[in-house]
């Protein structure tokens, strides 16, 4: 009967634990590398564009993910997805710089300048950008819920 | 002045009732969802009355941590953006925010998105943006919502 307790006990502690780390500046440290190796990742996906790209969106990105282009255009993951697929949206070149992470308890905010050349539609759109992604931790993995691309010059 | 300053609120509340809607359309809208559309409504209202009270509003609302990206001006601080209001150097004299999205997440976590066309004064000139692309973006902690996240892309013509 003792031992029987003695499990749930030993499980809340551990539940407690976990959110007590959570909220942690060591756990701060360790979510931002983790959103940082997400971005890198983020930049080889779109680099290998087609199908490898839409995969990883569709692994990454939640379902209603709230996406805007550098030209404005709010899309939905189904739609990104199928722009890299067939070849609509292709990233020529990507070159992500002066990362910096905000960490909000489950919820980071990353933003970075952004000089890329992407061809969407037949056209290119190569500003230089500040881009903010904002993911939120859900079955114990971070999701990106918004990305959005701001043209702005520097 | 005031009776003007009713009607554009009036007209902003009707508009912000439109918006609830919108947001409701797929479903009733949760209560999180009606939680950040009416920071959206107490926004405007004081982004229309300008100078200290919406840097007072700003300041109580935003993190200190704000994100805020717009075309031309790139990075901004909470700081930098409070400042500009309470010194009049940035003045809002019409706002057309539509096509509401709230998204929320863990139920500490709202994306909200719309489109929007201001007509803004910066150093006493008049500036009308073309249509932009919003986000904001909230976070609830102890029970409130702050601001962390402001972004404006402006949209291309097609």
């Amino acid at each position: 009967m003792r031992k029987l307790l003695v499990v749930p006990l030993v499980g809340l502690l551990l539940a407690g634990s976990v959110v007590a780390q959570v909220n942690s500046p060591e756990a701060a440290v360790i979510a931002e590398k983790q959103v940082l190796a997400i971005e890198r990742e983020q930049v080889e996906a779109t680099l290998k564009g087609g199908s490898f790209a839409a995969d990883w969106f569709n692994r990454v990105f939640v379902d209603d993910i709230a996406y805007t282009a550098p030209d404005g255009a709010v899309l939905s993951p189904a739609q990104l997805q199928a722009e890299y697929r067939s070849g609509e949206q292709k990233m020529r070149s990507a070159h992500h710089s002066d990362y910096r992470v905000i960490a909000y308890a489950d919820t980071m905010v990353v933003t970075y300048r952004a000089d890329d050349v992407l061809e969407r539609k037949g056209k290119i759109l190569s500003d230089r950008a500040l881009s903010t992604d904002v993911f939120v931790k859900q079955d114990g993995r971070w999701r990106m819920v918004a990305h959005q691309v701001t043209p702005v010059s520097w | 002045m005031q009776k003007v300053l009713s009607m554009v609120l009036a007209a902003i509340s009707a508009v912000l009732v439109a918006k609830a809607q919108e947001v409701a359309k797929e479903g009733a809208a949760t209560a999180e969802q009606k939680e950040v559309l009416q920071i959206e409504q107490d926004k405007l209202k004081a982004m229309l009355a300008g100078g200290s009270a919406a840097a007072e509003w700003f300041e109580r609302m935003e993190d200190d941590r704000l994100t805020y990206i717009a075309p031309f001006r790139g990075r901004v601080t909470k700081a930098q953006y409070v400042d500009q209001y309470r010194s009049g150097e940035f003045k809002v004299h019409a706002s057309n925010h539509h096509d509401f999205r709230v998204r929320v997440y863990n139920e500490n976590t709202a994306v909200m998105t719309y489109l929007t066309h201001n007509t803004n004064e910066i150093k006493g000139q008049i500036h009308s943006d073309t249509d932009a692309a919003a986000m904001d973006v909230f976070i609830k902690r102890d029970g409130a919502w702050h601001h962390i996240v402001h972004q404006v892309t402006l949209i291309l013509p097609k």
